[in-house]
């Protein structure tokens, strides 16, 4: 069933010295805003986006000083906190964005399914990264995934952290999100997401075609790893 | 209304192609029962009863099962059902990978089905990216989901489901591949194939399965929330449960000595400890093909263990030992299985408890197991690449909680923090035909191994 409340969300209006200091800012970034005829591009706001940056830093930061001071060998379990921080991140930030955008765009969508969404970008997010660790293992003799085990644990930390991720994330912004931020945040996910769809609407098929040249060349590289080359002469 | 009338109405309504693939899995079961297959007959048995599963959301739902969704939700459960009760998984290479992603390509195209039926019925705003998404990744984290319910029954079941670690991601990347494709197909076939009747039907379906779900997270989402987080702590805590109290060693038993063995002939030292273990054609000891003097079907096979210097210990106390073996891998013929492993045991407390460094020439790698109570643990895993009918010589070193693994005299990894590494020592195998050890060297200390291995 749809949502009974989705007619029933208010948009409180912004006042004119908030609009007035992030003005500049809002202009800087709409020079990023992909332009379509017809379809005024909204740019999104300074907190908005600050969450999401901040988020995304916070993901990226966590990577780099876990390697630079080799964390993952000093700290025991240190890697089954690295894969829960940054799947409870990605799944929180695919909820803020996906319930704000449902609330803009798509206002049927039923908020079980935006939830469900949500924790499965969390999830799928994971895997992904298994797949990056497992090729690299593969190809350049690296130490990713140390067994099967190892992997499953990680997995398990990053799927654990992305459902609890994603279900603050919506309790967040249901409840503790003023109305006036929950619009910036609809902004920005439309900024975000929109752009997408008329990428895909307009170009699908050659999208398509690359996403299946990338997964042909991820196969050839797994497969060839260690073996002769076809039509190239061994050395 | 006429009788000719309601006679079209039921031809219309019988789903031949369906009906057919329901037949296919009752065939199955004949076969089964017929060449007194019991648990293959029981597989064959589920798949039918399973099969049936929409005629009963139709009765329950009052609502029509759409031809497009029973037909492919139908051919999946043939597709596992037929493939697992004939044991097609052990007899052809790969047939996993084709097995698992149709089952999650499948999946992902029902789930974007739903979704974009139950957006049509109910006049929502939703961008078929967005259902199309929705399918995507509903297959994709089921096919992970799967991972994890094939991890605990190895751990609790000891059931040997995921293999490797490649194994696991190569399945993986099977059902996101599967489902990427299977949800472009679904949504070309929603908007340009499938009629209008078809689409409504999909949309009232979906409404009847998400009701009932909806309903009970609306009125009890934090109690259904807690029963989950409960469950999973106890599934959590079990895992370590089943592995408490390692058998401890016996104090009396004499430390083990540096020894050679030519396993031309049966060593007085020796002792059967799981499996059948026969002198080979090829040479020296093999672990053969046989349970009870009866050849296993594919995907039955068992290991074996021998244990050398039988009632000797040793890493108790002493200095590092290493342990080298040459072995060879045959491979069994096409339709016999494919199971090629060869292993050094070591820290052997009993023929469930025992450490394994194992060369699998079907998964291209070399993996420290540890065995706690007859359950696999995986402890270390690389790739290696070797092949069957070829000889190699594998070795472990043990120090303490450090063990070396080396392949053919290159060290492939080091694994430290490891319990209970003293115990006895042995060869371990697993085998769709024979794997033969015809050289076996223990020394104390980290004396190298010198090779006693015959120029092959």
């Amino acid at each position: 069933m749809p949502d009974r409340d989705v007619h029933h969300r208010g948009r409180t209006p912004v006042s004119p010295g908030t609009r007035a200091t992030v003005r500049p800012v809002r202009r800087a970034v709409s020079d990023l805003a992909p332009k379509a005829p017809g379809h005024p591009a909204r740019v999104p706001r300074v907190i908005a986006l600050a969450w999401v940056v901040l988020a995304v830093a916070l993901a990226v930061a966590l990577l780099g000083v876990s390697d630079a001071l080799n964390l993952y060998d000093r700290i025991l379990y240190w890697g089954k906190f690295v894969h829960a921080t940054e799947g409870f991140l990605v799944a929180s930030v695919a909820a803020y964005l996906l319930i704000a955008y449902r609330d803009r765009e798509q206002p049927g969508a039923p908020t079980q399914v935006v939830a469900l969404m949500s924790m499965l970008v969390g999830i799928t997010f994971g895997a992904f990264w298994e797949f990056l660790a497992f090729v690299l293992d593969w190809i350049r003799h690296s130490d990713l995934q140390t067994s099967n085990t190892d992997t499953m644990t990680d997995m398990l930390s990053n799927d654990l952290a992305a459902v609890l991720g994603a279900l603050l994330a919506l309790h967040a912004y249901c409840h503790w999100t003023r109305p006036a931020v929950q619009r910036e945040v609809s902004d920005l996910a439309a900024w975000l997401f929109n752009p997408i769809g008329r990428l895909l609407d307009a170009h699908g098929k050659l999208l398509t075609a690359f996403v299946l040249l990338a997964i042909v060349m991820y196969i050839a590289a797994l497969w060839y790893a260690e073996r002769a080359l076809p039509l190239v002469a061994p050395q | 209304m006429s009788q000719s009338a309601q006679l079209e109405m039921r031809l219309q309504a019988f789903h031949w192609e369906i009906w057919l693939l329901r037949l296919l899995l009752a065939g199955v079961l004949a076969f089964q029962v017929a060449t007194a297959n019991a648990a293959g007959a029981i597989v064959a048995g589920e798949g039918v009863v399973v099969s049936l599963l929409p005629i009963l959301i139709e009765r329950l739902s009052h609502t029509r099962c759409p031809r497009a969704l029973e037909f492919a939700y139908v051919a999946g459960m043939t597709l596992q059902f037929a493939s697992e009760s004939t044991k097609l998984f052990e007899v052809f290479y790969y047939w996993d990978k084709l097995v698992h992603p149709t089952l999650i390509a499948l999946t992902a195209m029902i789930a974007s089905w739903l979704l974009l039926g139950y957006r049509d019925e109910f006049g929502l705003r939703m961008t078929t990216h967005f259902a199309a998404a929705f399918g995507w990744l509903v297959g994709a984290s089921i096919g992970a989901f799967w991972e994890f319910v094939e991890f605990f029954s190895d751990w609790f079941g000891n059931t040997d489901l995921q293999k490797s670690n490649g194994d696991t991601m190569t399945d993986m990347l099977s059902n996101d591949i599967g489902a990427f494709v299977a949800t472009l197909i679904g949504c070309w076939l929603y908007c340009h194939i499938l009629g209008r009747q078809q689409r409504g039907e999909m949309g009232q379906l979906a409404h009847w399965l998400s009701g009932g779900p909806a309903r009970l997270l609306d009125r009890h989402g934090r109690l259904v929330g807690s029963a989950l987080a409960c469950l999973l702590a106890v599934l959590l805590a079990a895992t370590q449960w089943v592995d408490r109290g390692t058998p401890a060693l016996a104090a009396d038993l004499p430390p083990g000595l540096s020894h050679d063995w030519s396993l031309a002939t049966p060593s007085a030292d020796t002792r059967v400890l799981v499996g059948t273990w026969q002198p080979g054609g090829q040479a020296g000891m093999c672990r053969v093909d046989l349970e009870n003097s009866e050849v296993p079907k594919p995907g039955s096979e068992k290991m074996g263990l021998l244990e050398l210097a039988s009632g000797s210990v040793y890493g108790g106390g002493a200095p590092a030992f290493t342990v080298a073996t040459h072995y060879f891998e045959q491979r069994p013929a096409k339709s016999q299985g494919t199971q090629m492993d060869a292993g050094i045991a070591f820290g052997i407390r009993g023929d469930s408890d025992f450490y394994v460094l194992e060369q699998s020439a079907l998964h291209d790698i070399l993996r420290l197991d540890r065995y706690v109570h007859g359950r696999r643990r995986d402890v270390r895993e690389k790739l290696a690449r070797t092949h069957g009918n070829e000889w190699h010589v594998l070795q472990a070193r043990v120090g303490g909680d450090r063990v070396s693994a080396m392949l053919d005299g290159q060290e492939i990894f080091a694994v430290s923090g490891l319990p209970e590494t003293a115990g006895g020592i042995g060869l371990w195998a697993r085998t769709s035909a024979a794997t033969c050890f015809d050289a076996v060297q223990v020394h104390e200390g980290d004396a190298a191994f010198n090779s006693p291995v015959p120029d092959r």
